[in-house]
This record gives structure tokens, C-alpha cells and sequence, in this order.
């Protein structure tokens, strides 16, 4: 499994080109919501000078007497959200199929790949994404919901509130893990319908076989990942958090460290997928890549 | 860090502070006039939630005129079915559904006797009466009609004996799982013989009331408990007999001085947590699982005694009990009584959220505005909350750092005071009613007017006249009404006097006319920066010459000058101090009386204006929205390119997470 990891981030990295892809069209899509938001506030307290005390910290009143008077401005925003998000989604079959497709190919060819891959199986993918989002949002609330409804029963009617804050441990540790072997079953599902060239349906059945079969480690794996991810992100937060984005320059540098993080956000998705392909499937093919 | 969380949830509640002193509840003088004195036995059955008792008060006719009936609280008695005034068409009170509650959830009180010393039983006459609303239904108010007239200065002692049924927890009052036991508003209480606004004498005693809490008379109490020797007792005042007895109970016994309350509570597991401030004992009674909080707790009480003592007046009283209530009695946390205070936690609640040390110094602050000012809560609630809130603010921030004093969690920060202004400001519709008036007429948003706007309006008094003239206001109206029953026009009289002898009439005559805005009017303040620009017409500006000799001139003649427009888009009207800064550093502050709809303000054209500010010390808290009260024409932009690129941020992260899930 280790090796695997290491494979995963080694020959992940090669696939810059369509990380750099999908950086570009995550950062155009967030930029039509961003200029939006930039435009309605310095259309509103642009020239007023408690807008300067947001530059050193949070300020709860400058923000709490802007949404009172300009918050209608941005209802509007709100509700392009709603198809924002829907449009986004089948936006991401796209791009998953893309990265998929890349990841199986050699990587100097990425340019081409990804936009041939995401044309090729965006159909399959729209059939299986759709089966693995109900999964998520079904499974989620077979767990959520009745400790939920449980938490809110026996809400002041325990001696302590200690029971309902083991429910709800619980319940959250299920979700997640439930949620990792849903997603190692949703990458072995979609590495199996490239490697293997069958049906949707078959490769969900294969792809669930694949994750029975190494149950335990394939969310293991994906949880060194998000491991390895979440480090990279606390440490990002920390920094942050004790120098503050204060100044211009700092607030310049943050920029750049955020928009990097996002670069290797996508990456890291690479190289799990990368990681699982040459676990699960033809780990001898993937060293000549 | 390991082995710190482990500590953690395996002690229990070990006090690391100093053990509090052996407590002395007597006073060496008399500190109110200490009109309803109570001397109270009884007996607490937890299987049954019954309460048998022994009453004596004895109370003082300090009026001129002669008394000749005695009214008095059964506040229980409000919890006794859906037709008291307190629960008629209400379906819940405080998240307790009333249609499912069963038969032994509900509480009442019984009077089985009441006998004057001067040997007549009064059992037969007694009735109750309902002052307020007519609500023949309601037991809340009993009237006591006296064999004759109790005359001036002459005491009045009347012995009852008294059964209880407790209800479950409802308003504070009440039993929980576990035998946990709130008892407050639990006793038969005198009301207040008074003198009314027209200077008629006679009875203030109102119906239990939604919206109303306290209104009572200055004493002593000796409250004397017998209960099951399982549970764990605290109360207002000293501990002064602790006795176990052979049948399994125990009897304890607890003296308090000079107040208008008493409260107690009980429960198997509570641990006692013991620390000390000066000369006040600070007992902490809480549940294991909220052991983690003591320190907090603790530590809130101790800076709002050192603040209250420093800014309003000293504390007289030697003990403080705190009591957190478990999960399940949390109907019974949120309150004040005298020495008593209940707060409300929940277990593993993080630092950097404080509302838990906002509590305990708000129900503290109680023990001033309330038990100490004693105004009427009921009739004019904004006395007490209201004061008690600012207050708050003040020592919350001082405590725990403006801005930052309610929440300062991953880079979220909220301070108590701006949180009330922004609640108060926050209001829909922020002139919803006029804070002067009876707590049972306001039927909406409370808390936002009662609590915050009152905050708010002292805040902007402290702008406009200083922290010292605040300060000085305050003890002096503490200095000149403690144990007395304030009224609004004392607190006002007392403004406007002390505003006078530090600002003589830079104000005007008196401040009637910020309190007539504020208080009894409800006038919204907003003031704004509407624009800078250039003014006048004398002047050459275009294309001038001749075909390839055409050359673009702005000739000014030197009579334009600068402009700045400032608007009072509110109907309250109050001194402002307006900043005008200008490209080469220049300020000039300039005073309006913040009466016209529109203000202009003419510069000479040299002097080019950077920025313009109203009120930029913000002294004038109750301003609606702050961000236009200023204008600059060099913005700086990094705030929001600090935003745009978080949120530029956010949105990438957000859509790639959505991304994997699909």
C-alpha cells in the first residue's frame, strides 16, 4: 500500500499539464461568483473607511451592517448559486472522466487527453456519477438521520449530554468511513470501466468486488491520501492564522499560496487515482507510463 | 497534551482555587429597610416532589397610611393548569410542550392556614385576585384582608402553613430527572405597598406574568430544609445549620440579609467546586461532565466582582452560588436570584466560544440591577435587563478584549458589546416599540429591545459624555438608590445631574431630550457621508484653439471650492463630530447638531479632501449603519481583495470537494 502511495504521488506529479487543466477551469468558474461579490462590495462600502479595519482582522460589525443594508444585493448571487452548482456538477463528470482518462495514459499527452477523454466517456461517467451520488446522499442518510432524530429525543432527557455526543461521534465516523469506501468503490468502479472496456453496470460490480476484496486497505489508502492532503491544508490555515493576510504584500503572497494549494488539491486527485490504478489494477503497465 | 485531555475527562471537580471562608451572613447594620422579613421550615418529600412548610414573615407597614389587606405572590401557582394568565394560550413555554405534559408535571401551591400573631385566622378570608387581566382562572396574586387595619410603622406577623407540589421544570421553576430540584418563585411573597406615579399608596403585587420576573420588598430570610441526605443543597445566602438525621434526611439552614429573594436548588450530583474573592465565598455547585468549566465559571465571577466593586459599588453580601444545571435541567439555568446565580453549559463548549463566561458575569451583574437597585422588573424591565447588559459589555470586554470578548474562534471574533448593537440594529424594524413599559405588553423581539437597545442607548450615552461622566452616573445613581426601588425618571434625574456638574449645559439644560428619543420615543439614528465633489460654476473647461492647435484646459477661476454633503437619513437628532482629512494630512473636526435632513460643508478648493467621517469615534453607538458614516476618495482596496481572494479560495475548494463525490 505504501508503495502505492509513493507511486501515486511520484507519478501523479508527471500529470501537471491536466492538473493545470482543470486549476484553469475551476479558477474561471470560481471567478464569475468571485467578481460578483468583489463588485457588489465596492459598489456598496468600497469608498467607506471601515472598510479598512476588515484588512487587520474580522470585524463582526462592518460585515453584520453591510448584509443588513446591501444584503439584497446579494440575493441574486445566492440564487445563481442553485444552478451554479447543478451545472457544476455535470461540469464534473467531465472532468473526471478527463483525469481518468489521463491518468491511464502517458503523460505527456495530457493537453489532448484530457478534453478527448472527457468527450469519450462523459456519458458513462454521467451514468455512473449519478449511481454514486444517490449512494452518497442515500447511505448518508440511512446514518445521519436517526441519530439525528435519536440526538434530538433524547435531547435533556439523559443525565448528561454525553450519550448524545457518543451518538453523534459515531454517526460522523460512520459517515466518513462509509463515505471512504463508497469513494475507493467509485475509482475502482471508474478505473475498471477504462482498464477493462464493459458496461456501467458491469464495471460498478466489478469495481464493487475490487473494494470487498481489499475492504480494508483500499479506504486506507485513501485516507493517507487525505492525510497527506490535510497537513499540507492545517499547516496553510496555521500560517494564516498567525500572520494574517494584513497587508498588501501579505495578502499577495496568501493569494499565490492559496491558489497553489488549489493547484495541489488537483493533483493530489490525480494521484489518487494514479494510486489506485496501479494498486487495483495492471501495476507492471503502469510502470512503463 | 495527551495526558491534559485525559486529566480532563477523568477528574472530577477538583478546586484548584482557595477554599472558600467559613461565610457571615450577618450584617453589622442594616443596609435596606427591611419591610418582609421570611422564617421558613419545610420538608421536601423528592419521591412525591411535595413540599410541606412552615411560613412566618413578618412585615413592616413603612408607609404613612394604614394598611388593611396584604397581597401576596403564589407564583406556583402559574404552573398549575393552561388557564393561569402566565400559560393561557400558550401551546410551549421555554421548549416544554404543555398539551402532552402528564398529570404530575404540573405544580401548584396551597395555603392550608394563615393566622395573625394577634391570634386571628385569616384562612377563611383569603381570595385571590387578578390586578392585571381579570382572569378569574389565575391564583397568582392572594389577598389577604387583615381583622384591622395595620397602622404606620406597626408590624405585621403572619404565620402560614403551606403545601407544594412541584411542577416540572417550567420557567426556571421546578424537578428534572435524577431529583433535580429548582426552587424559585417558590414561596409565599409579599408584594410592594407603594406609592403609585399619581402618589396614591396601596398594593404593587401584579399577576405572574410572560415577560415578568421580579418586584419585591427588602428583608431577611431564614430558610430552614429538610431533605433526603442524597441530595446535594445550595442556596442564596449562608450556610448556617447542617444536620444528618436518623431518618435519612438532613436539615440545613441558611441565613441571608438585606435582599429581595431566595432560591435554592438540590441534586444528587452535584460537585462542589469552592473558591474565594476577597471577602466573598464563591461556591460552584456543577456536574461532573461540566467539571472542565469550573475555572471559567470561577474566574467570570471573579472579574465581574472586581469590576462592579471598582465601577458601581461595592458587593456587600459574603457569598456568591453558582449552579450550572445538568443537560436536563437546563429550563432551570439562565437566571439570577440574590447570591444565586444558574448558568448553562454543555460539555466540551471551546474556549474561544465565552457565552458560558458572558452568562455568569450577566446573571451576576444581576445582583446590582435587580437585587440591589431593586427597580419594579415587571413595569419597567429595561431598568434591569437592559442595564444589566451593559454592564456586561463593559466588563466582558474589559475581561476577555474588545472585539474579541464573546467569540474569538478561528478567526472568528465577536465582542459583547457589538453584538448588542448588533441585535438592536439588526431588528427588522428597529423602532418596534419604546423601551419604557411594562414587560407583559411586548409580545416581540424582547430580548432585542429590552436587553440590546438599552445596552445600546447607555453605550451612546458613555460616547457622548465620557467614560469618567458614565462612571460617575452610574455610582451615583448605584450610591443613591441601593435597596431602594428605582424608577426610570430616578436614573434620568441622576444623568442629567451628574452630566450637568462635569459638562455644565454643553448638552443643553438636562439630556430629557436623548432620553425622550430613546427611552420613551423610538427614534432611529443614522447619519451619512452622502458625497464629496466639487461646487460652483465659475469656470473654463473643454477643447480650445484651433484645428491642429486644439489643447484641453480645466481653468478654474479660483472660486469652486470643495463640497461635502452629509445627511441625517434617521428621525433622531443628536450632536455629531464630523473629520475631514485631507491629501496633505490636514484635520479639521467640526461639530454639527445633527438637526438638518441635509448638511453642507465648503472647503477652499486647496484644500483637497481625502476623506470625510462622521462620528469617527463612534461614540454614537446607536447609528444604524456605520459604514456610511464616513467617505474616503483614496480607498483602500486590500480589504477587498483580502475577501475576493478568500472567497475566490473557498469556492475553488468547494467545487473541487463537490467534484469528488460525483
Amino acid at each position: 500500500m505504501i508503495r502505492a502511495l509513493t507511486y501515486g504521488i511520484k507519478n501523479g506529479i508527471k500529470h501537471w499539464r491536466a492538473g493545470l487543466i482543470v486549476y484553469a477551469i475551476l479558477l474561471s468558474l470560481a471567478l464569475t461568483i468571485g467578481i460578483q461579490v468583489f463588485q457588489v462590495l465596492e459598489a456598496s462600502i468600497g469608498n467607506s473607511l471601515e472598510l479598512e479595519k476588515l484588512v487587520k482582522q474580522y470585524d463582526h460589525t462592518v460585515i453584520q451592517d453591510f448584509l443588513k443594508v446591501h444584503g439584497a444585493s446579494l440575493s441574486p448571487l445566492f440564487g445563481q448559486l442553485r444552478w451554479y452548482i447543478l451545472v457544476y456538477l455535470i461540469f464534473s463528470v467531465f472532468i473526471n472522466a478527463g483525469l481518468f482518462h489521463v491518468i491511464t495514459n502517458k503523460p505527456k499527452e495530457d493537453w489532448t487527453n484530457f478534453w478527448r477523454g472527457g468527450a469519450r466517456y462523459f456519458y458513462p461517467f454521467l451514468k455512473i456519477g449519478f449511481f454514486f451520488l444517490l449512494m452518497f446522499s442515500f447511505w448518508t442518510g440511512i446514518i445521519a438521520l436517526p441519530a439525528s432524530i435519536y440526538i434530538g429525543k433524547i435531547f435533556g432527557k439523559t443525565l448528561t449530554e454525553m450519550p448524545m455526543y457518543y451518538v453523534g461521534i459515531i454517526a460522523i465516523i460512520l459517515i466518513l468511513m462509509y463515505w471512504m469506501v463508497l469513494m475507493s468503490w467509485s475509482i475502482n468502479t471508474k478505473l475498471s470501466y477504462l482498464q477493462n472496456d464493459t458496461g456501467v453496470w458491469s464495471s460498478i460490480k466489478y469495481g464493487f468486488k475490487l473494494t470487498m476484496k481489499s475492504f480494508v486497505s483500499s479506504p486506507r489508502l485513501l485516507f493517507l491520501f487525505i492525510l497527506f492532503q490535510l497537513i499540507i491544508v492545517v499547516a496553510h490555515l496555521s500560517i494564516e492564522g498567525v500572520l494574517g493576510m494584513t497587508s498588501g504584500l501579505l495578502i499577495a503572497i496568501f493569494f499565490i499560496t492559496q491558489q497553489l494549494l488549489v493547484f495541489f488539491r488537483i493533483l493530489w486527485r490525480i494521484m489518487v487515482y494514479k494510486g489506485f490504478n496501479h494498486y487495483n489494477f495492471d501495476p507492471i503497465s503502469e510502470n512503463i507510463l | 497534551m495527551i495526558i491534559r485531555i485525559l486529566i480532563v475527562l477523568l477528574s472530577t471537580c477538583l478546586a484548584d482555587g482557595l477554599l472558600s471562608q467559613e461565610c457571615n451572613p450577618y450584617f453589622d447594620k442594616a443596609y435596606s429597610p427591611r419591610i418582609a422579613n421570611y422564617d421558613i421550615k419545610l420538608s421536601l418529600d423528592h419521591e412525591s416532589k411535595m413540599v410541606d412548610a412552615t411560613q412566618q414573615l413578618k412585615w413592616i407597614n413603612s408607609s404613612p397610611v394604614a394598611v388593611d389587606e396584604i397581597r401576596m405572590y403564589l407564583y406556583v401557582n402559574a404552573f398549575k393548569n393552561t388557564k393561569s394568565s402566565y400559560l393561557r394560550d400558550s401551546n410551549s413555554r421555554f421548549g416544554n410542550d404543555l398539551s402532552s405534559k402528564p398529570a404530575e408535571g404540573w405544580g401548584w401551591v396551597d395555603i392550608l392556614s394563615m393566622k395573625e400573631q394577634r391570634g386571628q385566622d385569616l384562612t377563611d378570608k383569603l381570595h385571590f385576585v387578578q390586578p392585571d387581566d381579570g382572569n378569574k382562572d389565575d391564583q397568582t396574586v392572594l389577598n389577604i384582608p387583615l381583622s384591622t387595619p395595620l397602622m404606620a410603622g406597626d408590624t405585621l406577623v403572619l404565620n402560614l402553613d403551606w403545601k407544594m407540589k412541584m411542577p416540572e421544570t417550567i420557567s426556571r421553576c421546578g424537578y428534572s430527572k435524577a431529583d433535580f430540584f429548582m426552587f424559585s418563585h417558590w414561596f409565599p411573597q409579599a408584594g410592594v405597598f407603594e406609592q403609585d406615579r399619581a402618589g396614591e399608596w396601596g398594593w404593587n403585587c401584579h399577576q405572574f406574568l410572560q415577560g415578568t420576573e421580579f418586584y419585591s420588598d427588602f428583608g431577611n430570610y431564614d430558610v430552614e430544609i429538610t431533605a433526603s441526605q442524597h441530595l446535594v443543597i445550595g442556596g442564596s445566602g449562608c450556610k448556617i445549620k447542617e444536620e444528618k438525621n436518623d431518618d435519612g434526611t438532613q436539615t440545613i439552614a441558611f441565613h441571608i440579609e438585606d435582599v429581595i429573594d431566595f432560591a435554592w436548588a438540590a441534586y444528587p450530583f452535584f460537585d462542589i467546586v469552592e473558591d474565594q474573592w476577597e471577602h466573598v465565598s464563591i461556591k460552584l455547585m456543577i456536574t461532573e461532565e461540566h467539571c472542565m468549566f469550573g475555572d471559567r465559571l470561577i474566574s467570570a465571577a471573579k472579574s465581574s466582582l472586581a469590576w462592579l466593586d471598582e465601577h458601581i459599588g461595592p458587593y456587600p453580601y459574603t457569598t456568591l452560588t453558582i449552579m450550572d444545571p445538568p443537560l436536563h435541567g437546563l429550563r432551570s439555568g439562565f437566571m439570577e436570584y440574590p447570591t444565586f446565580i444558574t448558568g448553562g453549559s454543555f460539555a466540551y463548549f471551546p474556549e474561544g466560544v465565552r457565552t458560558l463566561e458572558g452568562l455568569i458575569v450577566h446573571e451576576f451583574c444581576h445582583q446590582y440591577y435587580m437585587g440591589m437597585l431593586a427597580s419594579n422588573e415587571k413595569e419597567e424591565p429595561w431598568l434591569d435587563e437592559g442595564f444589566v447588559t451593559y454592564v456586561e459589555g463593559r466588563i466582558m470586554d474589559a475581561t476577555y478584549g474588545e472585539k474579541k470578548s464573546l467569540f474569538d474562534i478561528f478567526g472568528y471574533q465577536l465582542g459583547k458589546r457589538e453584538m448588542s448593537r448588533v441585535e438592536y440594529t439588526g431588528l427588522r424594524d428597529p423602532a418596534v416599540g419604546t423601551l419604557s413599559r411594562p414587560g407583559w405588553e411586548i409580545k416581540q423581539d424582547y430580548k432585542e429591545l429590552i436587553y440590546r437597545k438599552t445596552a445600546t442607548v447607555l453605550e451612546t450615552l458613555r460616547g457622548m459624555v465620557g467614560d469618567l461622566v458614565m462612571n460617575d452616573i452610574m455610582k451615583t445613581y448605584f450610591e443613591r438608590f441601593k435597596f431602594k426601588h428605582p424608577r426610570g425618571e430616578d436614573f434620568i434625574a441622576t444623568a442629567n445631574e451628574v452630566v450637568s456638574k462635569h459638562h455644565g449645559d454643553k448638552f443643553g439644560d438636562n439630556l430629557d431630550w436623548f432620553f425622550e428619543q430613546t427611552v420613551y420615543g423610538t427614534a432611529i439614528c443614522d447619519y451619512a457621508v452622502s458625497g464629496v465633489y466639487f461646487s460652483g460654476d465659475n469656470g473654463e473647461y473643454g477643447m480650445f484653439g484651433d484645428s491642429s492647435q486644439k489643447e484641453y484646459k480645466a481653468i478654474d477661476n479660483g472660486e469652486r471650492m470643495i463640497r461635502v454633503r452629509v445627511e441625517r437619513l434617521g428621525d433622531m437628532i443628536i450632536p455629531v463630530d464630523v473629520k475631514f482629512v485631507t491629501f496633505e494630512g490636514e484635520e479639521i473636526i467640526k461639530q454639527w447638531d445633527g438637526k438638518a435632513k441635509v448638511k453642507y460643508f465648503d472647503f477652499e478648493k486647496s484644500q483637497r479632501m481625502r476623506s470625510v467621517h462622521i462620528d469617527p469615534e463612534q461614540k454614537i453607538y446607536m447609528d444604524i449603519d456605520l459604514n456610511n458614516n464616513s467617505i474616503t476618495v483614496d480607498p483602500e482596496r486590500s480589504a477587498l481583495y483580502k475577501y475576493g481572494a478568500k472567497a475566490l479560495y473557498w469556492v475553488q475548494n468547494a467545487l473541487h470537494t463537490v467534484g469528488m463525490f460525483i
